[in-house]
Parts: C-alpha cells; structure tokens; sequence
C-alpha cells in the first residue's frame, strides 16, 4: 500500500507536469489567441494586454479545464468574456484614436491576387464596423474554422444565433467593401423563406 | 418547383453547416438564381480577404513578455504591461492628428510654394507614388522611384497608421529626394479621402 504522503507527492507531481504541458500549448497558441484578440480590441496593445490577461486566468484556473475541452476555444471564451468586461468598463471607446502598429496593416494585395475588390485595410474598416458579437462569430467560423456549434460553446450563444450573426456580418462585410470601391450595389436582400436545416 | 434561399441560409452552405439534402437543393437553386450566385461569390471573396488580412499577426513576431506571462505566470514573472501604456500612446495619437490638422492646414495652404525646389515638384508630379506607397506600403517599408533622365530617385516610406473615430485612416511617411546629389527628407502626415486617394495634410521639416 502507498503512503499518504508519497500519493500526495505524486498527485502534485502529475499536475505540476500537465500544467508545464499546458503551458507550452498555451505558447504555441499565442499567435492565434493575438489575432482573435486584435480582431476584438483593433489595436495591437490592447490586444496583447487582453491575451495576457485571459492566459493568466485560464492558468489560475486550470483546474475547471475539462478533459476533452480544447485548450483553444477555451482561451477564446475567457478572451470574449474578458473583453466584453472590458467594453462595459469603457463607454467612451468610440471617441479614441487608434493607433495600428505595423503588425496590424497587415500585408499589401499584390496585383495577381487582386479582385479589383479592396485592401487590406478596407477588410479591417469592414470588420472593425461590425458590432462586437458579430466580428467575434465572423472570426471563429471564417477565419479560425470553427462550426457553427464550436463557436457557439465559446460565444455561449445558440447555434442558430451564430448562423445569424455570421451571415448579417458577411453581408454587411461585402455591402461596406462594395460601398467603398464604388461598385454598383446589387447585393439586394433575398426575402425568400427559410426552412431548411442549419 | 425549386425552392428560395435567404442569405442565412447560403452562409450556411459556404460554411458546410447544411446537410447533403439542403446541400444540394442549395446548388440547384444557384443554378438558377443569379443574385443568389452573386451573394455566394461576395461572400466568398469577403472570408478569402479576411482571412487574408487577418492572418499577418500570425507572422509576427510574439513579444517577450507575453511568452514570460504565461511561462512564468505564479511565479511573479512576465509581468502584465500596464493599461496607462496604451492610453498614452492613444493620447499622443490625438495630439499628434490635432496637431497634423492645424499645423498641416497651415504648411499646404501658405508654404508649399515655398518649398525646398527638390520637394515641391515631386509632391505634385509623383503624386501617384506618394499615393501607392500609402495605400500598399507596410509602415516602414519603403517605396522607391527613379526618374534616370532627370537624375532623380525618391523614397516614401509609410512610418505609423492611425484612424480616428470616423473611419477615416491617417498614416504618417517620411518622403526623400535625392536630386542633383542633394538630398532633401521631409515627414508628411496624410489621410485617405472616401475616393481611395491620400491627400498630405501636413509636411515637417
């Protein structure tokens, strides 16, 4: 029979490794875990601050990590949460100048990949115009590859809440983008029915 | 008789969400449906560009002490950038733009015929460039253009990129002439009109 205080030694030991563990995949996700954060906060600072703030909590809470929960969408939901906070503590974010940083203009259209459609820029004009929960769904599922459900879990929001938002934003999006290059807007809204499964 | 679609629902056929039944009836319908085919394809274009733009932070380099917080976080390590940071560079943003406006408005309006010859010309006759490299060119990357017959060479390099609460971008360059082997740098502050063209609102010598 083991003693007591060898199991307890081994028990620290086993969730000392697993936070070293989780710590290294916590590393490997920062850039991921940046490029959600500065899609929400828009500029690069605030982005970092948000990332650092919700990889410190998620380490302090390491313990209500499930098995079976992906490390990532678990970081994107305190992200969320932490930012939304941060909104309801900052009622006069419309009224400040952002400062972009080199990192967040992101890289030039060259010309054989040009739809004659926007620029970088314009993208981040389109997304930066969406509301909040719209451009935190819009990055899960087209940028970060989440279904609908996935994003879903991190947003804590319906499924079909998601289908909504995604699609308003993509519209809204290709309406802004259309807007701005002066392209004849024929994107009118289609009013048939929908039923089908989503 | 082939059913509607409404956008919610084609967003959900690009996203894979439907099922092999919706899936198909879906595809029938964009055969026949030209506005909806037109919906599908801006919609592709949008996520390809966001995706696009969204993905250079990826490329970025992770900043020390993000990787310190979460190495050595407990053990009083990385220790968090203070928010007082940010609202200073924010700060200093507003006062360099209010500045840029009436100092900008002042230089255009009464100096830029007074210009060193090697700038004036070039602000005016190259204008294409100044605006290529503004529109396209990554804050500190330059952009060059040479004249071999009139011996002249400039350089526009975009050094910081603002917008202010109406969307509208600023971005700062620094402009070098060489000409007749003299070289001339002066810094602009410029923003980005509803047109798509950059317009210098400000030269500092």
């Amino acid at each position: 029979m083991t003693h007591p205080d060898r199991r307890s030694r081994n028990k620290r030991k086993i969730a000392k490794q697993r936070e070293e563990t989780l710590r290294d995949q916590i590393v490997g996700l920062l850039p991921r875990l940046r490029r959600f954060g500065l899609s929400l906060a828009k500029d690069r600072d605030t982005a970092d601050d948000l990332v650092q703030g919700a990889c410190e909590r998620a380490l302090t809470r390491l313990d209500q990590l499930r098995e079976g929960t992906r490390l990532d969408s678990w970081l994107y939901r305190i992200i969320y949460t932490q930012w939304i906070d941060l909104l309801r503590h900052r009622q006069v974010r419309s009224e400040k100048l952002i400062v972009f940083s080199r990192e967040t203009e992101s890289r030039s259209v060259s010309s054989d990949f040009d739809f004659n459609f926007s620029t970088p820029l314009d993208v981040r004009t389109a997304l930066e115009s969406l509301p909040e929960e719209h451009r935190a769904a819009v990055m899960l599922v087209c940028v970060e590859g989440y279904g609908y459900a996935e994003a879903a879990d991190v947003l804590n929001v319906p499924a079909g809440t998601i289908a909504s938002r995604v699609s308003r934003a993509r519209g809204m999006m290709s309406r802004r983008l259309l807007e701005d290059k002066g392209q004849v807007l024929r994107l009118t809204k289609m009013e048939g029915k929908n039923d089908s499964a989503v | 008789m082939t059913r509607q679609f409404d956008e919610r629902t084609l967003s959900a056929y690009l996203d894979g969400e439907l099922d092999d039944a919706a899936m198909q009836e879906v595809d029938e319908f964009l055969q026949q449906d030209a506005k909806a085919r037109e919906y599908v394809l801006n919609a592709t274009r949008t996520t390809a560009f966001l995706k696009a733009a969204s993905n250079a932070i990826l490329h970025a380099e992770v900043p020390e002490h993000l990787i310190a917080a979460v190495k050595s976080h407990g053990d009083r390590g990385g220790r968090r950038q203070p928010v007082v940071r940010t609202v200073f560079r924010i700060a200093a943003a507003i006062v360099l733009v209010l500045f840029g406006y009436g100092a900008g408005n002042l230089l255009i309006n009464n100096q830029l015929g007074s210009l060193p010859i090697t700038v004036a010309p070039v602000l005016k006759q190259y204008g294409h460039v100044v605006d290529a490299a503004l529109e396209h060119n990554l804050s500190g990357t330059p952009r060059k253009w040479s004249e071999p017959q009139q011996s002249t060479m400039i350089m526009i390099t975009p050094v910081k990129t603002y917008r202010d609460s109406k969307n509208i971008y600023y971005r700062e360059y620094r402009l070098e002439v060489i000409a007749e082997n003299q070289h001339q740098q002066v810094d602009g502050l410029a923003y980005r009109n509803s047109g798509g063209k950059w317009i210098t609102k400000a030269l500092f010598f």
